[in-house]
Order: structure tokens, then C-alpha cells, then sequence
């Protein structure tokens, strides 16, 4: 059994909603994830906050992600037993319902030790 | 949250003084928010310790009780300052689902909470409304099931699972359940230690046992409600007011049982059948003194004809089947009790034929004396003390008080004071309760 990383990303203030909206939205993100929680395969993750800062070993960028852009808005992790499945538990998520909005399923690395 | 578990109780009694003392708020409606808050405990905080363990998991019991104990800190608090709410019990509930969410933010590095949904709760997209299901009403119903199978676990010992139900289901403090047993807090707390410490060491899990296994759990659930019910009415119970709140409380973890598919069995009628025939009398056995009085001087048309009424619907629901358990026989001695107008109506004949049927569902000598009782008002004193010396183990019994009160008695009514006098002494000197004390010696003056 493998590990993956779903990475969210969305254009940034192009999905504000309102109180309902939201709601309904909460419980499509509740519904999908409780769906990969019963098969036991749902290990973790967080919605993220929007803005945020960019660190280089130039200097710190404040709030670099312009409105209109695709920004990283959250992640899940799970398991599954290779991209396949993975990409079946990824059909159903409610990011991309979102505009601009995406999904990056990548293999967790176990490093040689 | 550390310091709390070690002195909620100190602070809870702390901010109620505070609040006492302080000047601006007019007395009375500190005292109407002490006396709600004190009433909501008793109703209410069964209810959320039962939901914050399924939510934290039943390894985490103190967690949920420290959260509960600070929901009702804070409403103290709250109410002091801004006014009860119009809806005390659902800011409660309110509260405790905030409190939960808190918690499981702070301690979701740390630790695990509910196995099935520890990953749902831990994660902000799923938190809110895994948290909102758990708080629906028929899962809190649930939940308070799965507590009652949890806290009577064969591994807790008896005098565990009483203290455990007492503490996290009827929410009564340690102070008072040590009252009511007549020990010390510190006994009961560490009693509960041992309850809790069980709870984790055997993984015991919050759900309704199925098949065979149910049969078993469900007898220890009868069991350690009765055996609780017993204690509210023993004459060693301390405190006329707990007692009623107690007796109140088994009436309504039974209820629970009888409205739930996989426990409503005959024998959990039967034994909610009894409990309400004997909370019917609980006021009239208690004289104006403070003085208990027997069956034949209790005052019938004090005895609450609402809960007999509910007694009988329910042995008759306990009826059906061909199951005869004891609560069954017990139960309808009880309503033989009830249903006579006046102590001389009683249908002897008919208890008799209940206890014969006991003794053999349970020969003990403690039925067995009982039944010697009914004996005596059938065919007299000497018949009465020829069934006890024939009791097989009686010399067992010779250190218990109600044999001692039951041969003086005896010896009485036959007119031999000299022994009656000497039973009656031994009776008042193996009673460990005041009032029975006080009974007692009134009988030994009148002889």
C-alpha cells in the first residue's frame, strides 16, 4: 500500500460563496472524504488558508498569489495501492467543481535508508 | 485543561463563591443560576459525557469529563455576566460541541480520538459535521446506550460500574456518590480511577454487543441497575434527596433499555415494572421526623398512582414471551403491594406463590427470610420462625441486622419478650443506618 498526496489548487477569489454556498460545499467536502474514510484509506489533510508568504534565498514576497491566479488551496493524504485507485478517489473531489480548479496526485517518496 | 483534571472541582467551587460574593448581581438570580446549573448537571451532563466519549474515544473518558466539567464552568460564567439563555440545555449542548472541537484541535497531534472517525475529526474539511452527526439527537440517545454496556464491562468490578454509572451518566459528583455510599471521596475518586483506568486497559468499546454476547451484558446492565436502585433504597443510603434523584435516574437508563430493538426484552419491563412500583412508595416510607415507617403504617394515598399505572403497563408488556426472570417475580410482588387498598387487603397467598417461584429461581437465604415474612402473615409467628430455622445456611445470616429484627419480631407477637428484647438489641447493634437504629429501638420499647 502506497501513500499519495492530493494537492489542491484553485484561481484564487474566484470561489467566494455565501453562507449557503458554503455549507453545501462543507458537506460535498465531508461527503467525499467520509466516502475514502470508510474504506479506511483516508489518512489526513487540511483546507488552506488563502494568501500566505513566499521565502526565497532572495527575501520574503508578501501575499504573492494575485486574484486570478491558480493558488495551492489544500491537501489530502490517503492511501492506495498505485495511481489508479488513486485517480479514482480523486474523480469525485469538489475541487473541481471550483473555477480554475485542479487536482496533483503525487506518490509519497520513501527514501532509500 | 492539565490543571483542570486535577482541581475542576476546586475551581467549579471557587467561581460559584466568586459569583456569590459579587455585589453587582442581585442574589437571587445567582442562586437561580447555581440552583439551574446544578439541575442541568443531573440532566444533562449524562447526555454530553456520553457524546464527548464516543467523539474522544472511550480511552479518553477523563477528557470528555474535564470538557463537560468545563462547559458547565463556563456557563456559570456566562450566564453570570450576560442573562440564562432562553434555552439552557441547548446552549449546553452548543457549548460542549464548540469545547470538542477546541479540544480535538489542541490534542489532535497528540493523540487519537474515536477510532472510526479519529481522521474525520482531526481534519477541517470533515470536522464540523462529523461533530454536527454526533451531536443528533437519536445518536446522543445511542451513545448514552453504549455508555450504560461500557460502564457495566465485566472487567470493571461491581462496585466500580455503580460508581462509574453514578459519576458519568446520572452526574453526580464524588462528593455525593461518597455521601451516599457513606465512604470517603477519596475512596469513590479512586474507585473511578480504577473504573476508568479499565475502560483503557481493555479497550473497551462503545457499542451495543451483538448475539450471544449482548445476552450476557444485558443481564449485568439489569444487574447493576438494580443492584444501584437497591442502594437508593437501603435504609444506609444517606441523603432523602439523592435517594429520589437516584431512584429517578435507574427509572430512566431502564427507560433507555425498554425503547431501544436490541434491549427492550421482557426482563427489562419487568425490571422497569419494579423499579416504578417501588419509587410509587419512596416518599410515604420516610414519616415527618425523618423516621421510616413499615409498610403497614405508611400512608397509601401518598404513593404516586402515576408511576403504579406506568409499573403495570409495563409488566404487561413484560409478559409476553414465556421468559420468567426474577425482576419479573419480584415486580409483580411489588404490584401485589401496591394494588392492596389498604395492609390488611394484601393477597398474602398470591406473594407467597411469587416467592415460592423465586426460591427456586434464586435459593438464597436473604428470599428465603423474605418469605418467611409472608409466612407469618399466613399462618402466624410460629410457623414463620419454624421456616427460618429450616432456611439451609441460616447461621450465614447471623450477622445481619434484618434477621435479628425479623425474630424479635417473631418472638414478640409469640409473647416471648426475653428473646425478642435480645434479637432487637442485635438488630440496633449490626445496623449500620441511623433511622434503622431509631426503628428498631422503638420496637424494643414496646415490647
Amino acid at each position: 500500500m502506497k501513500e499519495y498526496l492530493l494537492v489542491f489548487r484553485a484561481i484564487e477569489g474566484a470561489n467566494r460563496r455565501n453562507d449557503a454556498e458554503r455549507i453545501v460545499s462543507m458537506e460535498e467536502w465531508k461527503n467525499w472524504i467520509g466516502g475514502i474514510a470508510a474504506t479506511g484509506k483516508f489518512i489526513g489533510g487540511q483546507p488552506l488558508q488563502a494568501g500566505g508568504r513566499l521565502m526565497t534565498s532572495t527575501g520574503i514576497t508578501d501575499a504573492p498569489f494575485a486574484e486570478g491566479k491558480e493558488v495551492l488551496n489544500g491537501y489530502v493524504i490517503l492511501k492506495a495501492d498505485d495511481y489508479k485507485e488513486a485517480e479514482q478517489f480523486s474523480k469525485g473531489c469538489p475541487i473541481l467543481q471550483d473555477k480554475g480548479g485542479s487536482l496533483e496526485i503525487r506518490e509519497i517518496a520513501k527514501m532509500e535508508m | 485543561m492539565k490543571q483542570f483534571r486535577n482541581c475542576g472541582t476546586v475551581v467549579f467551587i471557587s467561581i460559584i463563591i466568586r459569583i456569590m460574593n459579587s455585589p453587582g448581581i442581585p442574589d437571587n438570580t445567582t442562586t437561580n443560576i447555581r440552583e439551574l446549573v446544578a439541575a442541568l448537571t443531573r440532566s444533562e451532563s449524562g447526555k454530553l459525557v456520553a457524546v464527548l466519549t464516543r467523539i474522544f474515544g472511550s480511552h479518553n473518558l477523563a477528557l470528555a469529563e474535564d470538557a463537560v466539567q468545563d462547559v458547565l464552568i463556563k456557563a456559570i460564567e456566562n450566564w453570570s455576566l450576560h442573562g440564562i439563555p432562553s434555552n439552557p440545555a441547548a446552549w449546553l449542548f452548543t457549548a460542549a460541541r464548540n469545547k470538542a472541537i477546541d479540544t480535538i484541535r489542541k490534542y489532535r497531534r497528540q493523540q487519537t480520538f474515536a477510532n472510526d472517525i479519529s481522521s474525520l475529526l482531526e481534519s477541517e474539511y470533515t470536522a464540523a459535521f462529523t461533530l454536527d452527526d454526533c451531536f443528533k439527537e437519536e445518536e446522543i440517545r445511542d451513545d448514552q446506550l453504549h455508555m450504560m454496556f461500557a460502564c457495566c464491562h465485566p472487567a470493571i468490578s461491581k462496585e466500580g460500574q455503580i460508581a462509574l454509572i453514578m459519576k458519568t451518566l446520572c452526574g453526580f459528583s464524588i462528593p455525593q456518590i461518597a455521601r451516599a455510599f457513606i465512604t470517603s471521596p477519596d475512596t469513590i475518586a479512586k474507585r473511578l480511577y480504577r473504573a476508568r483506568q479499565s475502560f483503557r486497559d481493555n479497550n473497551i468499546s462503545l457499542e451495543i454487543p451483538a448475539g450471544h454476547a449482548l445476552q450476557n451484558r444485558l443481564n449485568n446492565i439489569l444487574e447493576t441497575i438494580y443492584l444501584l436502585f437497591n442502594e437508593a433504597h437501603s435504609a444506609s443510603f444517606h441523603e432523602t434527596l439523592t435517594r429520589k434523584d437516584l431512584a429517578e435516574d435507574t427509572i430512566r437508563l431502564c427507560s433507555m433499555l425498554t425503547e431501544h430493538e436490541a434491549t427492550k426484552l421482557p426482563r427489562t419491563d419487568a425490571l422497569l415494572a419494579l423499579l416504578y412500583f417501588h419509587t410509587s412508595r419512596l416518599t410515604s416510607r420516610i414519616d415527618e421526623h425523618g423516621d421510616l415507617l413499615l409498610l403497614k403504617d405508611q400512608h397509601r394515598e401518598l404513593w404516586d398512582k402515576e408511576m403504579i399505572e406506568r409499573g403495570v403497563f409495563y409488566l404487561s408488556r413484560a409478559a409476553t414471551g414465556n421468559e420468567m426472570s426474577r425482576y419479573h417475580l419480584e415486580a409483580a410482588i411489588a404490584y401485589e403491594h401496591c394494588k392492596a387498598a389498604t395492609y390488611e387487603d394484601t393477597d398474602w397467598q398470591a406473594i407467597l406463590n411469587y416467592y415460592d417461584l423465586l426460591v427456586k429461581l434464586i435459593p438464597s437465604q436473604v428470599i428465603l427470610l423474605n418469605r418467611a415474612i409472608v409466612i407469618k402473615e399466613l399462618e402466624g409467628p410460629a410457623n414463620a420462625l419454624a421456616c427460618i430455622r429450616e432456611i439451609p445456611g441460616i447461621n450465614f445470616l447471623q450477622e445481619y441486622y434484618l434477621l435479628h429484627a425479623i425474630l424479635g419480631e417473631l418472638h414478640k407477637e409469640m409473647g416471648e419478650k426475653e428473646t425478642a428484647r435480645m434479637h432487637y438489641e442485635k438488630a440496633i447493634r449490626l445496623s449500620v443506618s441511623e433511622t434503622e437504629k431509631r426503628l428498631l429501638r422503638k420496637h424494643l420499647q414496646d415490647v
